[in-house]
């Protein structure tokens, strides 16, 4: 998504104007994040368990390659061809060659953030590759040639409704089908796909260093068809979903599944271990799993090492009052919500997201509800000073908030501005944030300083 | 006790949990064929208890329905018929462990053992025996040490999706509907 340079202000501008697109977000992020209230308040220990995740996590973000070592022998003793990606263009490329290299000319795909960090479906599509998403939100987003809006769910902008017309144009389905029949429809026309196709491509929820396994899962059961049916499997794993031990993953499959939809764990969970063995009339012949590391392993040495702790969740994305308002598209990048404007600017380069840490209001709920502490507002609060020192008129209005006389003579204008609806002196510089707010009315009668006065003289 | 704990889980995420003595298999076999009308089953024919698996597919073919295993290969290895797999509209298969944890049925593979017949009928039926309960996904996993199957899968309910306005909707890719049988012993 490097081709344009992203304009996250003007983006969100025009965001907040679809009403369409912010009821959709609204409506599910609201489901989701009460799914996950649900689940939480059901699990006495989760505070426990998330304290375990946390810690575990700053255990591993600080012994990357040790893990990552340790899970590419084991992985490569079971069979699997391991490959390592320095940056996206190399997994790109790694993946042709092995499409390639096997005559795969048709791919069935799983829901893979990883896959589009490294813009897979493209890169393939180019090399003649077809690849169809199987995912629902992602087969929906596919037809209508869009990227996904959540990391969880990717169609969460599109309402059932425009779901249903967007299926009747592509699928020649009946008008304005039920959920249920826009289902159907969908595992019909992918049943065949997933039958006939060379290759199946995921990513992995976790990567096991000790055994070597990648565990996918999904509610729909297209991750188990996906690396099961086709004759290779390709998965492309970032190197920050590595975990020690398989004792680890019950406990990190319990942080994911309660935080993603208040599930205690997915309908399907598939443990990979290797590609099909002596004997077996089932899974891939080959698996190859492409560890991609796109910035991961300078990021663990930095100040910011914890975000590659984040399990991909979403719920901060649910939770968080900006992506509410704009949606996921606004922030032109894979990844986006709290946890995208972190990472997306640790990536990429803070100049071409420059924009991302301030689409913050510091409010805290990414940070309240991340199931692995992310100390998300902290960082968002970090990367803006490192995008640049603060603007003449913040520095201002620092001194003035830090001298008293000054900041009480502001008041007083504040006050006189404000009774006439915020027109005046301040109003060129408060632009920009009255584009879509009303600026607040003044309390009636004295102001709170007046009050006080009286009151403790009256004393 | 955790039998109790798998079952409410299980039934609380839509598995169709029931708990049936061996004398009332064979009667409601019958009945569950004769209601989806299938024509064909699929059903595995490896890591059974011998019996258990013979009251089965004796039941099953007596219905007049068809059964579709993965096939022995001269060498020993086992083959499916994809397509005739593809066309049958349920599959019975034999779960040796379920997790009261998490509600999960559990499908290690290996020569012979099939998993597909939980994933592409869109009506899954697990037989299993009490006994095979265990506490939790960890001591389970356990289990097996550093000897892992190639492929673990963990089935917890239907297949289904919240993707459209996150209305739950079942049968998507894999069964829409899920029995387990638990036989009391
Ligand atoms: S940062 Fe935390 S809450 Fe956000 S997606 Fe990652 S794990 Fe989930």
């Amino acid at each position: 998504m490097s081709h344009i340079a992203p304009n996250f202000r003007k983006a969100s501008r025009d965001a907040v104007l679809n009403s369409q697109v912010i009821a959709a977000v609204r409506k599910t992020a609201n489901l989701l994040s009460g799914m996950m209230a649900l689940a939480v308040a059901d699990t006495p220990d989760f505070e426990a368990l998330r304290d375990y995740g946390r810690t575990r996590k700053l255990e591993i973000s600080g012994n990357l390659e040790k893990y990552e070592q340790s899970f590419t022998a084991n992985a490569h003793a079971a069979g699997a061809v391991v490959h390592r990606a320095k940056d996206a263009a190399e997994a790109a490329r790694l993946a042709i060659k092995i499409a390639a290299d096997n005559g795969a000319k048709t791919a069935v795909k799983g829901k893979s953030m990883t896959a589009e960090e490294v813009e897979l479906n493209e890169a393939l599509e180019a090399a003649g590759i077809t690849v169809t998403e199987t995912d629902m939100g992602e087969f929906i987003i596919q037809l209508a040639n869009e990227k996904p809006s959540h990391i969880m769910a990717p169609a969460i902008h599109r309402s059932r409704a425009q779901v249903a017309e967007l299926f009747t144009d592509k699928l020649g389905t009946p008008p304005d089908l039920s959920v249920e029949a826009l289902v159907a429809a969908a595992r019909k026309d992918l049943r065949e796909k997933f039958l006939a196709a060379d290759m199946g491509i995921t990513g992995g929820n976790f990567a096991i260093a000790d055994t070597g396994s990648i565990v996918l899962v999904s509610n729909e059961g297209n991750i188990r068809m996906t690396t099961t049916l086709p004759r290779i499997h390709l998965a492309v794993v970032g190197i920050d979903k590595i975990i020690p031990e398989m004792a680890d993953m019950p406990k990190f499959l319990a942080l994911l599944a309660r935080s993603a939809c208040g599930q205690t764990i997915s309908s399907y969970m598939s443990i990979v271990t290797g590609p099909r063995r002596t004997g077996e009339e089932e899974g891939p012949e080959q698996l190859h799993i492409i560890l991609l590391d796109n910035g991961r392993s300078r990021i663990a040495k930095g100040p910011y090492r914890e975000i590659l702790h984040c399990l991909h969740c979403g719920a901060c994305l649910s939770h968080c009052p900006v992506y509410r308002a704009v949606g996921g598209h606004a922030y032109q990048a894979t990844y986006p919500g709290p946890m995208g404007s972190v990472i997306s600017p640790l990536i990429s380069g803070l100049e071409i997201y420059a924009d991302l840490p301030n689409a913050c209001t510091l409010c805290g709920r990414c940070a309240e509800v991340c199931p692995v502490c992310v100390p998300l507002p902290d960082y968002l609060r970090d990367l803006r000073s490192d995008v640049n020192k603060p603007p003449f008129t913040m520095k201002l209005t620092a001194f003035g908030a830090n001298t008293p006389s000054l900041y009480r003579l502001g008041m007083i204008v504040m006050r006189r501005m404000l009774k006439k609806g915020g027109k005046g002196l301040m109003a060129p510089a408060l632009k920009e944030w009255m584009v879509c707010r009303e600026p607040p009315k003044p309390q009636e009668g004295e102001s709170f300083r007046d009050w006080w006065r009286t009151r403790s003289h009256g004393k | 006790m955790i039998l109790n704990q798998y079952l409410a889980k299980a039934r609380g995420v839509g598995v169709n949990v029931e708990l049936l003595s061996l004398s009332d298999l064979n009667l409601r076999l019958a009945a569950l064929v004769d209601k989806l009308q299938a024509k064909s089953v699929a059903l595995p024919l490896i890591g059974w208890p011998e019996p258990l698996l013979r009251t089965v597919k004796t039941e099953v073919e007596k219905c007049g329905s068809a059964t579709v295993s993965p096939r022995r290969r001269i060498d020993g290895g086992y083959d499916w018929n994809r397509s005739a797999l593809g066309s049958t509209t349920l599959g019975i298969t034999f779960c040796g462990a379920f997790i009261a944890e998490t509600g999960s049925l559990a499908f290690p593979s290996g020569p012979g053992l099939g998993t597909l017949a939980s994933l592409l009928p869109e009506t899954h039926l697990a037989l299993s025996y009490a006994k095979d309960c265990r506490p939790d996904l960890g001591g389970y996993l356990a289990e097996f040490g550093a000897d892992i199957p190639s492929r673990l899968t963990f089935v917890t309910g239907p297949s289904r999706t919240g993707d459209i306005e996150a209305s739950m909707t079942t049968c998507v890719h894999g069964p829409g509907r899920v029995l387990h049988w638990i036989i009391s012993a």
